[in-house]
């Protein structure tokens, strides 16, 4: 090759890349700018569990110990005792260690009550490891912040602002798109 | 000499139960049958002895087989098959490395997941998950009739 | 200390030995390969892996089998879904569980989708071994995308857990066929660009064309397989020699290219890429709008048997080998797979090579480390 047509192979290779890089000048940035602007978490997202209580500030967990067997991990501990009045069981105990937690979401998807539920809450960075221990006060706590979670059972909930809770409208709810579509014909 | 070994069907594939004298004859038998492509070779721990299951297919139409023998704990020992299928070279170091299956005229049978100077085979039923041993652990006995076997009359074959 | 002592030192003056790895930014995890050099030449190529191992398949014999899906995943993470399909083939057929239709097109949408996913990292990252930063960037940008569409459906973005014996975990989003539409659009649009810049560069083919001959006879014998079996001429593919799920009744070509270059397998993987996006279009058509996405299960799973199936993955051919012996854990489970298998050949392509070479072969192999030490 003569070195004339080695310099136009390289002038052609880089203009070549110069173009495709040129193309996505105008395009608009994707960063994010966090505190600012928080990114929008779809419900179904696992990133935190929390436990839900029923509208009168009653435990949903029955204390099956669905999920205690379903964690793959072994992060879940349940202590429970028989109910003095009637029957089934008190919730004595529930901690969820999030060190080791794997946020595969098993336990959610065992849940008879949809009692264990996953939420879009994600800013829960500590700076003890100790902290990530979770208890059942913590748990619910993050349960009774969140406005919209998500469990098998029931689908995406949402908490209105008089504090009951229903379910959210198909377009949120994964599987919604059957009940979309009837609707459609039935329109 | 014919070879010891009994075949049966699953699923797709057909399965070779072979004693481990006749293990790589049987191998060698395979391999100028055509089945080129080495799929997967596992080891593992039956608390009598140690297996081997080879997995091997053909590319030209898709035919698989299975191949699997018994060895005992204290002599765990088997021919390699890496010279007619080189891809099965780590894969044997593994069964090695995990297991404890030594194949014997491998050309270089080192531990390759775990640290060199390891001692135990961790995939080995003797251990726990953390690395120690089980305390009251027994091998159970060798099966009277082994896959490989006829079984004798008016009796049942050996277990599934 | 781990690593053959029997090699070092070298015994020729002219020659010498150095460790890449396991902390060498391009070996792309945490890979150790003791190179022999003599001037620019490689003599010797010794790889060691084994730096991420958990094992497990010690770890799996005491888990429950819905358990064992979540660990799974973490074998190759970043094709984390692929990963759950082998194992769950296996115990399905042992079970003997029917999957619904819906399903099966659902589990080849979300495969495909990764197999996207997974091209594209490869692509920034190999290029990063090349010295090209601006891949790196946009392939992470239009990744970014297929994580976010299966975020909304499966939950999380890399290690979903979302496939399940006898279907998918839930039905997907309602808006998630049209989003793979305008995704699939929108990267149609985008692949001349990567073509551009790293196919078609011929800076880039100046380092890739003719580097790394694997022979075809060589990549069989080694089990070589995915994009570096078919870069060699060989058109096998765990989805046609022995279809599962919905592929039986999609239609998509197998690229091979007979070089068996560094340049074919880029090729067989970009024209991977083309043929994703055909498939995914074709399963979006087909896919029954409504219906079930869960076969029925047995509730507690008693499996007895002993099964090997395989599926194609980013990388390759990988296996599970689950062997139940009839109570709820595994007996065994042996993954096998394709970048432990590529990795063999590390000796074969490297020995002869030039040493920046060595480099541009490692990136075209795409190891994953999660999955070769397990």
């Amino acid at each position: 090759m003569s070195l004339l047509a080695e310099v136009w192979e390289a002038v052609r290779a880089i203009g070549q890349g110069m173009a495709a890089v040129n193309r996505r000048v105008g395009e608009s940035a994707v960063t994010e700018f966090y505190p600012y602007q928080k990114p929008e978490i779809p419900p179904v997202s696992v990133q935190f569990l929390a436990l839900i209580q029923n509208e009168d500030g009653s435990d949903r967990c029955v204390s099956c110990l669905a999920c205690e067997r379903a964690c793959p991990s072994q992060v879940i501990t349940i202590e429970r005792k028989r109910n003095p009045a009637g029957k089934g069981f008190v919730l004595e105990r529930f901690d969820l260690d999030f060190v080791n937690c794997m946020h595969c979401a098993n336990c959610v998807e065992v849940c008879p009550v949809s009692a264990i539920v996953t939420v879009g809450d994600f800013e829960h960075a500590v700076y003890d490891v100790n902290m990530l221990k979770a208890d059942k006060a913590f748990l619910d706590e993050i349960g009774r912040r969140a406005q919209v979670w998500y469990s098998p059972k029931f689908g995406v909930e949402i908490r209105k602002p008089d504090g009951s809770i229903e379910k959210a409208p198909p377009e949120m709810q994964p599987g919604g798109l059957a009940e979309l579509l009837a609707g459609e014909e039935g329109a | 000499m014919s070879l010891r070994f009994k075949t049966r069907e699953e699923f797709d594939e057909v399965v070779y139960a072979v004693h481990p004298e006749d293990y790589r004859p049987l191998l060698e038998q395979l391999k100028g049958e055509g089945f080129d492509y080495p799929r997967n070779l596992t080891g593992m721990d039956l608390e009598y002895g140690l297996r081997v299951v080879v997995h091997l297919t053909r590319l030209a139409d898709g035919a698989k087989v299975t191949v699997y023998t018994d060895v005992p704990y204290d002599a765990p020992e088997l021919p390699s098959i890496t010279d007619l299928w080189p891809g099965f070279e780590w894969f044997e170091r593994e069964a090695y490395d995990l297991v404890g299956v030594r194949f014997r005229g491998h050309p270089d049978l080192r531990r390759i997941l775990t640290e060199d100077h390891w001692t135990i085979h961790p995939l080995q039923k003797r251990y726990d998950t953390g690395g120690y041993e089980l305390p009251g652990w027994q091998p159970k006995p060798w099966p009277e009739v082994a896959d490989w076997e006829e079984a004798p009359e008016g009796d049942e074959g050996g277990e599934a | 200390m781990r690593g053959p002592t029997q090699i070092l030192p070298t015994d020729r003056a002219d020659e010498m030995l150095i460790n890449m790895g396991p902390q060498h930014p391009a070996t792309h995890g945490v890979l150790k390969v003791v190179i022999g050099l003599e001037g620019e030449r490689v003599t010797r190529a010794v790889p060691h892996i084994g730096f991420l191992h958990r094992n497990h398949e010690k770890i799996e014999e005491a888990r429950t089998y819905p358990q064992i899906i979540t660990y799974t995943d973490r074998m190759d993470y970043v094709s984390g879904l692929q990963n759950e399909l082998p194992f769950i083939l296996a115990v399905e057929d042992l079970l003997g569980v029917e999957v619904p239709d819906r399903a099966k097109y659902l589990r080849v949408i979300f495969f495909e989708l990764y197999r996207l996913a997974s091209h594209l990292v490869w692509l920034g990252t190999g290029m990063l071994d090349f010295g090209a930063i601006t891949p790196f960037l946009y392939t992470f940008r239009d990744r970014e995308r297929i994580l976010e569409i299966v975020e909304k459906t499966a939950g999380a973005r890399m290690l979903p857990n979302y496939f399940t014996f006898g279907g998918v975990r839930r039905d997907v989003h309602p808006d998630f066929f049209k989003d793979v539409a305008d995704f699939l659009d929108f990267f149609e649009k985008r692949l001349p660009d990567y073509y551009a810049l790293v196919l078609d560069s011929p800076v880039f083919q100046a380092r890739a064309v003719g580097v790394g001959v694997l022979p075809k006879e060589r990549a069989i014998a080694r089990g070589a397989s995915g994009p570096v079996l078919r870069a060699s001429g060989v058109a096998y593919d765990v989805r046609k020699a022995e279809p599962y799920d919905a592929y039986p009744e999609i239609e998509f070509e197998v690229p091979v290219r007979e070089e068996g270059d560094v340049y074919a397998r880029f090729w067989v993987r970009f024209k991977e890429m083309e043929e994703s996006i055909k498939i995914i279009r074709q399963a979006i058509e087909k896919t029954p709008k409504v219906g079930p996405y869960k076969g029925k299960v047995p509730a507690r799973m008693k499996v007895k048997g002993s099964r090997y199936r395989a599926v194609e993955i980013s990388r390759g051919h990988l296996g599970a080998h689950v062997v139940g012996d009839g109570t709820d854990r595994p007996y065994r489970i042996k993954h096998r797979s394709p970048s432990f298998a590529n990795l063999q050949l590390i000796p074969d392509l490297l020995v002869g090579a030039r040493f920046a070479d060595a480099i541009a072969i490692l990136s075209s192999l795409d190891p994953v480390f999660g999955e070769v030490d397990r």
